[in-house]
């Protein structure tokens, strides 16, 4: 404990580490700061109208299914539809009829609405006999926030290598490895104390964000907290192979980024654009992110459905790299005595 | 304490760059290890230190094979003092030797404050940043990394690079007590000064061969041409004699109406490594 | 003087060589491409799909959107993924099923779009007043993006992880007594990175847009890829001078690429709308290189002389705090 209570000081004072450690929280602060309201907006129905050229009905029938703006000018309505980064459906009343307008590159369901749009509009009159049935959602499912925040924890859970990463970069770049070769420390009291520091510090980060911007039901904090185990763990063991390959601290820094890009991008990519019932899907738990990511996920909007595949792929990780890594360990060793 | 027979080593298939060395060091005696760059000499430290293995020929410290591999004892049982000041440069001169300390039991080891202070370290600095320090404050923290565990063989590499003549004088007071408290020390030093005021024995390394191993006294008597050099005043002029030392017993042997100097023509450390290599320390 | 300059940048030229400068733009070009071409490009969402359980066949003419299935738990089963709407034609009154997407206006308008399939009227054509298609939006705004992150983000570490080499080995105290110029010293640079900056921003527009699109696009791209690059291997520059470790650059890269460049995508891609924006000095770089893609360029003078202004100021800085640096260095 003494000896980790100093390796602990050293990553203290490391800024890049201190960053590392707050990034997320940050983050959790902000994705919590911002109403639930604007973040969903990105993914409502978004339609655009003429002020005062619209009967006070419409505007209301037209806010219940996304939300409005009012234009001054049809130059400047035109111009808002236009605008590339936005879905907007241009709206113009005559009479009781609407008339719509698009772009033209929206997505397949905006101009599908757009198409539509004026044909429900009537559809208001004629309404039929119809029993209307919804369960409400399990969850305050906001996927776009919950998207966030899942991005935010895999990140802080993975971000944990840099820690160890950092110290044993620092480590070799201050001559430590020299005295560590010459210190009465056995391999695996090493290999633990560097694996704590990664672990120690990618689990406290991901739990302080979890706090700030996550709420779960009693019954799924202890898969949770596996979860944010076992991948901080997995984090760790990856910061040892970066410390371990890294010949400085450009190609550290370079290797930490690479792998923060690799464990960020597919499981989102996949989870958007995958079904997962498909082999690529099952595949995509090849990579220890894409688990978490997953069961996180699951366990937001109150499902369990991929929570074992996730903790089982997550320990299987687990076991893998360790063995993985002692192996490396053990031939760089006989290769830095045959040399 | 060190037994190195026929130790070869070699870098690769057409590196070798031991040829088979043979030296042993007594307990409690200062031995140094002179050679220029790329002779050798860091090479035999790495192996006697555990750092290299896959060593040839036999070599054994504390009385035990270190073929059988370097144990936790072992390295409980020396201190390694570096060319370069290793140090946590983020961590205070406290902290690190804190932390290096722990990996030592308790009983062993020396108190931290009392070791920087006979170093003669500046109080102000004890809890700053190592990367604040001068390269002779790095130094002094190194050396009480190196003796904080009381260490009974102390590895020294360069001991006193990067300090002020002062300060080079403390730290040769402070191996010679270590040597007074039993300590065995092996210096490695391109320094001639340190080696001749510390060292009971010298082994000149060169091109991975010990080409002597001598006490730096021998090593100069052997090599000297017993002559004298005599500057002096004669009847108004400055004049200079050299004489054989036994010419001396009678008295100066010539007419003189004052002695200005008398030199002796003993060779120094230096002069007799480039005799007996044939290259210069560098 | 100019023979000098020759040699600067032949060595420049070989320290992006051997910093394999090169070789990482290409392999950015290809993962953007490839990711352009084969993901982004093909991007689509669709309408809500609608199930039908009609035992009886009372729905005959089904849209195109509707899915028939064989059971009230296959509808159930089919609906948990929260965007499906279910029809239960099973009863006298017809039942529209659906599980909450947490969100009012789109249960809102799940429901409607629902009741308009079981009307069978969802026909119609909304005028199209653009000139893109969807994949040509997509590709025109992805490859704005990539480019301005580039330029930003990834050039600018190209250039000071390439400073921090000289710094490391003290060769820039040597060009402080050498018979060259010290703001040729910068130039070198400046001029080696924004040429690769421009040939990376042909190559990933002809790519990804297509000759003729990028023809059409690619004046107004190369301006803003030039003004864009300049500012940022000043900045990269300055940063890599003043900074004393590339740890303490990393730190502010990161810094640079999580909270000056995120708010600017969020803006610039979702339609987010902060007022605060307009004051985000690169907001404006990646809204006239936006622009620059979508045949929109921006005429601006005020731009115009801001990004001048600001290219000059910041290479008198980098000037100043090279030969601050180089005196401190000797």
């Amino acid at each position: 404990m003494e000896r980790l209570k100093y390796q602990l000081k050293s990553v203290r004072r490391d800024k890049l580490c201190i960053l590392t450690f707050f990034l997320p929280v940050v983050v959790g602060i902000a994705i919590r700061l911002l109403s639930g309201v604007s973040l969903q907006s990105i993914s409502e129905n978004s339609f655009g109208v003429l002020e005062n050229r619209m009967d006070a009905d419409t505007v209301e029938w037209l806010g219940a299914n996304g939300t409005v703006t009012q234009y001054e000018s049809l130059t400047e309505l035109r111009a808002a539809v236009n605008d590339p980064s936005t879905q907007m459906i241009g709206v113009l009343q005559t009479g009781s009829v609407i008339q719509t307008f698009i772009s033209g590159d929206e997505l397949e369901m905006n101009r599908v609405i757009a198409d539509t749009l004026p044909q429900i509009y009537k559809n208001q009159v004629e309404t039929l006999s119809v029993t209307k049935t919804m369960i409400p959602a399990t969850s305050d499912n906001d996927w776009l926030k919950s998207l966030l925040i899942v991005m935010t924890l895999v990140a802080a859970m993975f971000m944990g290598c840099t820690f160890n990463a950092m110290n044993i970069i620092g480590e070799k770049e201050d001559g430590i490895e020299f005295i560590n070769q010459v210190l009465p420390m056995s391999a695996s009291s090493y290999i633990t104390q560097k694996t704590l520091l990664g672990f120690i510090g990618g689990t406290v980060s991901t739990i302080i964000t979890a706090l700030i911007c996550v709420r779960t039901d009693i019954e799924h904090i202890l898969p949770f907290l596996l979860i944010i185990l076992l991948s901080a763990y997995i984090s760790a063991l990856m910061g040892l192979l970066i410390g371990c390959f890294s010949d400085g601290l450009m190609s550290g820094i370079a290797y930490i980024k690479v792998l923060m890009i690799l464990f960020q991008a597919p499981p989102i990519f996949f989870y958007l654009t995958v079904p997962d019932s498909s082999i690529i899907f099952k595949l995509s738990y090849l990579l220890p992110s894409s688990a978490t990511f997953y069961g996180v996920m699951d366990l937001l909007n109150g499902q369990t459905k991929a929570l074992c595949p996730a903790l089982a792929a997550l320990s299987t990780h687990a076991v893998l790299w360790s063995l993985g890594y002692r192996l490396l360990r053990r031939r760089s060793g006989q290769k830095r005595n045959r040399l | 304490m060190i037994e190195a027979r026929n130790l070869t080593f070699s870098y690769g298939k057409e590196k070798q760059a031991l040829h088979g060395l043979d030296f042993s060091v007594e307990d409690g005696e200062i031995f140094g290890f002179l050679g220029p760059n790329g002779s050798g000499k860091s090479t035999t430290q790495k192996i006697l230190t555990g750092i290299l293995k896959g060593y040839g020929g036999r070599v054994s410290l504390f009385g035990e094979d270190m073929q059988s591999g370097h144990t936790q004892a072992f390295f409980q049982k020396i201190g390694v003092l570096f060319e370069f000041p290793y140090l946590y440069t983020n961590l205070s001169a406290l902290d690190n030797l804190h932390y290096f300390a722990s990996f030592y039991p308790r009983e062993q080891r020396r108190d931290a404050e009392e070791l920087l202070d006979e170093l003669e370290f500046k109080k102000d600095f004890l809890n700053k940043p190592v990367s604040s320090y001068s390269k002779g404050m790095r130094q002094r923290v190194s050396m009480a990394r190196a003796l904080i565990s009381n260490p009974r063989l102390l590895f020294l590499d360069e001991p006193t690079s990067g300090l002020d003549p002062s300060g080079a004088v403390l730290f040769r007071k402070i191996i010679e007590k270590e040597r007074e408290k039993g300590t065995t020390v092996f210096l490695t030093t391109h320094n001639m000064l340190d080696a001749d005021l510390l060292c009971d024995r010298v082994a000149f390394i060169s091109n991975g061969t010990i080409a002597v191993l001598d006490t730096p006294r021998n090593l100069k008597e052997k090599n000297s041409n017993h002559s004298i050099v005599i500057d002096y005043l004669y009847q108004g002029r400055r004049e200079e004699q050299t004489i054989e030392a036994p010419d001396m017993k009678a008295g100066i042997p010539f007419a003189y109406d004052e002695l200005i100097s008398v030199h002796s023509q003993e060779p120094t450390l230096e002069d007799m490594f480039i005799q007996y290599t044939g290259r210069g320390l560098s | 003087m100019w023979r000098g300059f020759s040699h600067l940048l032949k060595k420049d030229f070989r320290m992006m060589i051997s910093g394999k400068f090169f070789l990482l733009a290409l392999l950015s070009l290809c993962l953007y491409s490839g990711y352009i071409n084969f993901v982004y490009a093909k991007l689509d969402q669709k309408i809500f799909p609608v199930c039908l359980y009609d035992p009886q066949g009372r729905l005959p003419d089904v849209s195109e959107y509707v899915t028939k299935l064989d059971s009230r738990e296959a509808l159930k089963a089919a609906c948990a993924d929260q965007y499906s709407v279910g029809i239960d034609l099973s009863h006298a009154e017809p039942e529209i099923y659906m599980l909450s997407c947490g969100m009012e206006t789109t249960d809102h308008y799940r429901m409607a779009w629902g009741e308009a399939i079981l009307h069978g009227n969802v026909d119609g054509q909304a005028e199209r007043i653009g000139a893109n298609t969807r994949e040509m939006k997509n590709r025109r705004e992805i490859t704005a993006e990539f480019l301005f992150f580039e330029l930003t983000a990834v050039g600018f570490l190209g250039l000071a992880s390439m400073l921090f080499k000289e710094k490391q080995m003290g060769v820039i105290r040597v060009h402080g007594i050498l018979p060259v110029c010290r703001g040729v010293f910068i130039l070198s640079k400046l001029l080696l990175l924004l040429c690769s900056d421009l040939v990376f921003t042909i190559l990933l527009t002809v790519i990804n847009l297509g000759v003729s699109e990028a023809v059409e696009a690619l004046v107004g791209v190369l301006l803003q890829a030039g003004i864009l690059s300049l500012i940022m291997a000043l900045v990269g520059f300055l940063c890599a001078v003043r900074l004393p470790d590339f740890k303490q650059f990393s730190l502010f890269y990161l810094i640079l690429a999580v909270f000056v460049t995120t708010p600017v995508f969020l803006a610039g891609q979702t339609g987010m709308k902060w007022n605060w924006i307009v004051y985000h000095p690169m907001y404006h770089l990646f809204e006239a290189m936006k622009g620059a893609f979508f045949l929109t360029p921006m005429t601006k003078a005020p731009y115009y002389l801001a990004c001048a202004g600001t290219i000059i100021l910041l290479f008198l800085l980098s000037y100043q705090t090279l030969n601050r640096e180089m005196a401190k260095e000797g």
